[in-house]
C-alpha cells in the first residue's frame, strides 16, 4: 500500500511540475480548427488525429483537403479564377466532405468561398505551417481578389510566428496590388520567390505581372524555374507553354 | 549466534541485476524474431505506399508530409507492437505459467522476473524502432530530402514515449481481467495522455470558464501520462526555422519526466506482479 502512495505522490508531482514549468503549446488555436471542420468529414478525422498526439499530420492532410478543393472548378466555364491566372490546374467539382458555410463578415465572395475557413483550420491545427498560409493568402489575394480575408489570414499567422519575413513581405505585395501598383507588387514577392517553402502559384502570379509590365528576362527566369523545379505537372507545362510564347524553345 | 536461516546469503545487487539480465535477454530473443521483421516489412510497406503514392497529393510539401507520415507510422508500430507483446508475456507468465515454471525452480524473485521482462521489451522496442528508423531514413535519403540532426531528438522522444506506454501496458496487464479491457484501457491512456492537457488549457483560458468540466478533468491531467511534453515531432519546421524554441534542456526534461513516470509505473506492475496468483 505504502509503495501504491508513493507511486501515485511521484506521478501527479512530476504532472503538477511539468504543468508549471510547460504550459501546453498554442491549445488557444485548436477550437478554430475544430469549429471549421465541424460537421464536415475532416472533423472526426482532425480530432482523432490530434488524439493520437498527430497533430502536424492533421494540418498535412487538411491542407491537401485545401489542394483539393482550390484544385477542382466550383462552376463550369471558370477558367482563370482571378485576375493572373495563377492556378492553371482548375477540373472537376468539389469533393464531397468540403465545407460550404460562407465565411461570417467577408468582402465579395466569389468562388472558393470555403478557402479562408479551410486556411483557419490549418492555421488552427499547426500555426508555423508556412506554406500552407502562403499558399492560401496568395490564392485568396492574387487569384480570388478577396484582399481582406488574405490580410486578416496573415495577420493571424503572424500572432504566433512573428519572426517571419515573407508573411510581412506579402502583406506588402497585396498593399501594392490594392493600388495597382505592379512594379512594387513585384519588387515585395521577388525574395519570397527564393524561398524553397513559396508555392508555384506566387511564383507564377509573380512572372505573369513581369512579363505584363514588360520585364522579359525576369519572366523567363521565373517561368525556367517552375518549368525545371515546380512540384505540380500543370505549373511546369503552364511554364513550358509561356516560354513558348516568349520565344524560348 | 547467528540466527536461523541467516546463514543462506542475502543476494547481492550484482546477483539480482544477472537474473533480471538473464530474464530480458530471454525476452528479447523470444520476441526478436517475430515481431521484429514483421513490423519492419509492413512498416516500409506502409511507408513506401503512403511515401510514394500519397505524398504525391501534398504538392509543394511533399518533404514535410513524408516526414511525418514517418513519425506517425514509427510511433503507431511501436505502439502495436508493445502493446499485443506485453499482454502476451504476461498473460502467458500470470494463466499459462508455461515460461514462470521454468524461471521459479531457481531463486528469482516475482518482481525482479517482471523488470527482467520490462528491459527485454524495452530493448526490443529499441531495436524495432531503430531497424524501422533505418527503413525510414534510407527512404528520406532515396528521395533526396534532408536528415536533420533533430529527427534524432525526434527519434528519442517516440522511443520514451513508448517507454512509458510500456510501463502502463504492464501496469494494465497486471490487473485487466481480459485482453478487450486492457486494449481499450491502453488505448484510452494513450489517447487522453495526449489530449488531457489540451482540453485542460482549453478549459483554462475559455473567457466563461467551465468549473464542472475543469473539477473533473484536473485531477485526471495530473495522474495520466502527459504526452503533450513530448513535442519535438509537432514542433519540427518551427524548431528548425528557430520559431520554437528546443534545446537539450527541453530534452533532458523529457527524458527525466519519462524515467520518473515510467519507473513508477513499472514498479507499480511489478508490485501488483508479485502479488498474482500464478496458476500452472
Amino acid at each position: 500500500m505504502r509503495l501504491l502512495i508513493s507511486v501515485i505522490v511521484a506521478i501527479v508531482a512530476t504532472n503538477y511540475l511539468v504543468a508549471l514549468y510547460f504550459p501546453e503549446r498554442y491549445p488557444e488555436k485548436l477550437p478554430q480548427a475544430f469549429a471549421t471542420s465541424r460537421g464536415s468529414a475532416g472533423g472526426t478525422r482532425d480530432l482523432i488525429l490530434v488524439g493520437l498526439g498527430l497533430r502536424r499530420l492533421a494540418s498535412d492532410i487538411a491542407m491537401i483537403d485545401l489542394l483539393v478543393y482550390y484544385g477542382t472548378h466550383e462552376h463550369a466555364g471558370h477558367e482563370t479564377g482571378g485576375r493572373f491566372a495563377g492556378d492553371p490546374s482548375l477540373t472537376g467539382r468539389a469533393p464531397p466532405g468540403v465545407l460550404r458555410r460562407r465565411a461570417a463578415g467577408s468582402e465579395i465572395l466569389g468562388s472558393y468561398i470555403d478557402l479562408l475557413p479551410l486556411a483557419r483550420r490549418i492555421l488552427g491545427l499547426d500555426p508555423y505551417f508556412r506554406y500552407a498560409t502562403l499558399y492560401a493568402a496568395g490564392a485568396l489575394a492574387f487569384n480570388e481578389d478577396r484582399t481582406r480575408q488574405a490580410v486578416d489570414l496573415l495577420n493571424e499567422a503572424r500572432l504566433r510566428d512573428q519572426k517571419y519575413w515573407p508573411y510581412t513581405l506579402t502583406l506588402s505585395s497585396i498593399a501594392y496590388k490594392k493600388i495597382n501598383d505592379f512594379p512594387e507588387l513585384v519588387r515585395s514577392l521577388e525574395p519570397l520567390i527564393e524561398l524553397p517553402e513559396c508555392p508555384s502559384m506566387l511564383k507564377n502570379i509573380s512572372a505573369n505581372i513581369y512579363w505584363k509590365i514588360g520585364r522579359r528576362e525576369d519572366a523567363l527566369r521565373i517561368y525556367r524555374g517552375l518549368r525545371d523545379f515546380a512540384p505540380e505537372d500543370d505549373y511546369r507545362s503552364n511554364a513550358r507553354y509561356k516560354l513558348e510564347l516568349l520565344g524560348e524553345k | 549466534m547467528a540466527a536461523i536461516g541467516s546463514s543462506m546469503p542475502k543476494p547481492i545487487m550484482a546477483d539480482r541485476l544477472a537474473r533480471i539480465l538473464a530474464v530480458s535477454k530471454l525476452t528479447l530473443l523470444e520476441e526478436v524474431r517475430h515481431k521484429v521483421l514483421n513490423a519492419t516489412f509492413l512498416f516500409a510497406g506502409v511507408l513506401i505506399y503512403f511515401g510514394v503514392v500519397l505524398s504525391r497529393l501534398a504538392l509543394g510539401f511533399e518533404e514535410r508530409f513524408f516526414r511525418d507520415i514517418g513519425f506517425a507510422f514509427l510511433e503507431f508500430f511501436g505502439l502495436a507492437i508493445l502493446l499485443q507483446s506485453v499482454y502476451r508475456i504476461v498473460e502467458q507468465d500470470v494463466h499459462r505459467g508455461s515460461s514462470v515454471e521454468m524461471y521459479f525452480v531457481r531463486p528469482i524473485e516475482r518482481w525482479e522476473f517482471l523488470l527482467g521482462r520490462y528491459f527485454g521489451m524495452a530493448a526490443l522496442l529499441w531495436m524495432s524502432l531503430g531497424v524501422m528508423g533505418g527503413a525510414w531514413s534510407g527512404l528520406v535519403a532515396m528521395r533526396g530530402f534532408v536528415f536533420e540532426t533533430l529527427y534524432l531528438y525526434v527519434f528519442l522522444e517516440i522511443y520514451l514515449k513508448l517507454l512509458i506506454m510500456l510501463s502502463t501496458a504492464f501496469a494494465l496487464a497486471t490487473i485487466a481481467t481480459s485482453q478487450a479491457s486492457y486494449f481499450i484501457s491502453a488505448l484510452l491512456i494513450y489517447a487522453s495522455g495526449h489530449v488531457a492537457y489540451l482540453i485542460r488549457s482549453l478549459l483554462e483560458h475559455q473567457e466563461r470558464m467551465d468549473m464542472t468540466s475543469l473539477l473533473l478533468l484536473k485531477p485526471l491531467s495530473y495522474i495520466l501520462p502527459n504526452f503533450s511534453l513530448f513535442g519535438a515531432v509537432n514542433n519540427l519546421e518551427s524548431i528548425l526555422a528557430g520559431a520554437v524554441r528546443y534545446d537539450f534542456y527541453d530534452f533532458a526534461c523529457v527524458l527525466g519526466y519519462s524515467l520518473v513516470y515510467g519507473g513508477s509505473l513499472a514498479l507499480l506492475a511489478s508490485w501488483r506482479f508479485s502479488r498474482r496468483e500464478i496458476l500452472i
